[in-house]
């Protein structure tokens, strides 16, 4: 046998045997314990929701919340130099803004009021959803959380819009419209699994 | 109807066997990818012990090591999950990461980027005889776990995962050439391992 055909003959045989090699292996049973602790820590920071909290998106509305509430300026510089690398998102995701949504607002500051009081019809909502008490198709739970994603990201756009331009009337229709869709939404869904 | 909490609990689709395993897989795709912790578990579930029998070659054998890669990998899945568009397997994807991983720790150490830059063709130190070791992958194993960081990288990879040199040339940052080189040492080298 030559040379050349005892390496092609030792080289099949390493193929063979690397083929045989398992292809999974178990890894230790408590490595999972640090991906969850890792990924319930991004949840806390805004990234993802908790077991608790599936109703929500609380990467978004924790970042909203904080915003609407106490004004977070690290947050809102944040959400602006996003908008600033994207141009025009704001007007690509919330859609167009209704005819005299905002009546007689014309100012963030004026808004801020009204703000607060969609907040709380929204954690309201929330709660009955989390209860426990309602029952809804994993299907249905799943499109609700990926509208109410949609619409947390149109928020959080218009609001880090409205940072930057606070007398944008316009932008001010688009936020309150975008609430209101948040709380036709909620409700809708509440009035679905109590059904 | 279940309530809300028990849906997600008890999810029908978290099953992933049976023929609509695929379908599931992507329904628990979309689910993580909206936050779901209980849909990533089980996907972590499905999926880690093929992504730590990756990690652990890559690893040279080292589990701890090999644990800490999975877990980078997994991690990264979380954060990445919104960009992850399905046109490739999720397996696929997770692999890209633990491969990922793997660079990122060697970029991060440069003890370790040492190693897996070293090209240089030393004799794997250590091997034992195959005659004192009756298990022939176990023997494999430690071979590969005995070879220089590029040459292991490149064999795993090509040789046991499948990839094609272009698809590993691409994930390192090397030529095509420099893949098809490491591979080509690592069996050489692990041809004189094995028939010592």
């Amino acid at each position: 046998m030559s040379d050349n055909m005892m390496d092609d003959a030792r080289l099949r045989a390493l193929k063979a045997m690397a083929d045989r090699l398992p292809r999974e292996i178990e890894p230790p049973a408590e490595a999972w314990d640090a991906v969850r602790a890792q990924i319930e820590r991004d949840g806390a920071a805004g990234r993802a929701p908790g077991d608790v909290a599936f109703w929500q998106r609380p990467g978004f509305l924790i970042a909203a919340s904080l915003l609407l509430a106490a004004g977070s300026s690290t947050a809102t510089f944040l959400a602006l130099r996003d908008r600033e690398a994207r141009p025009g998102t704001v007007a690509q995701s919330a859609g167009p803004a209704p005819v005299a949504a905002a009546g007689t607002v014309s100012t963030l500051a004026q808004f801020s009021g009204k703000e607060n009081d969609y907040l709380r019809r929204v954690n309201g909502l929330v709660a009955i959803l989390e209860s426990g008490n309602a029952a809804l198709a994993p299907e249905t739970i799943l499109k609700v959380r990926e509208s109410l994603a949609i619409i947390d990201a149109a928020i959080l756009e218009a609001r880090a819009a409205l940072a930057r331009d606070p007398a944008n009337r316009e932008l001010i229709e688009m936020l309150e419209s975008t609430y209101e869709k948040k709380l036709d939404l909620l409700q809708r869904t509440t009035e679905m699994a109590r059904s | 109807m279940p309530t809300t909490s028990a849906v997600l609990r008890h999810d029908p689709r978290v099953h992933l066997t049976g023929p609509s395993a695929h379908d599931a897989g992507d329904d628990l795709v979309a689910l993580a990818r909206s936050g779901d912790h209980a849909a990533f578990e089980q996907l972590y579930i499905a999926h880690s012990p093929r992504v730590f029998a990756l990690c652990l070659r890559l690893a040279g054998g080292n589990r701890v090591a090999a644990t800490a890669l999975l877990q980078d990998a997994f991690i990264a899945a979380w954060r990445g999950l919104p960009r992850f568009r399905g046109d490739a397997p999720f397996t696929s994807w997770l692999h890209r990461l633990a491969v990922n991983a793997m660079l990122q720790n060697a970029r991060s150490d440069k003890r370790r980027s040492a190693r897996v830059l070293f090209m240089d063709d030393s004799t794997i130190p250590g091997a034992e005889s195959r005659a004192d070791r009756p298990d022939i992958s176990m023997d494999l194993e430690d071979a590969i776990a005995r070879l220089p960081a590029g040459a292991r990288t490149a064999f795993v990879l090509h040789d046991i995962e499948g990839y094609q040199h272009n698809e590993i040339a691409e994930q390192l940052g090397v030529a095509v050439g420099t893949v098809k080189a490491q591979v080509h040492r690592a069996r050489g080298l692990l041809m004189k391992s094995l028939n010592r």
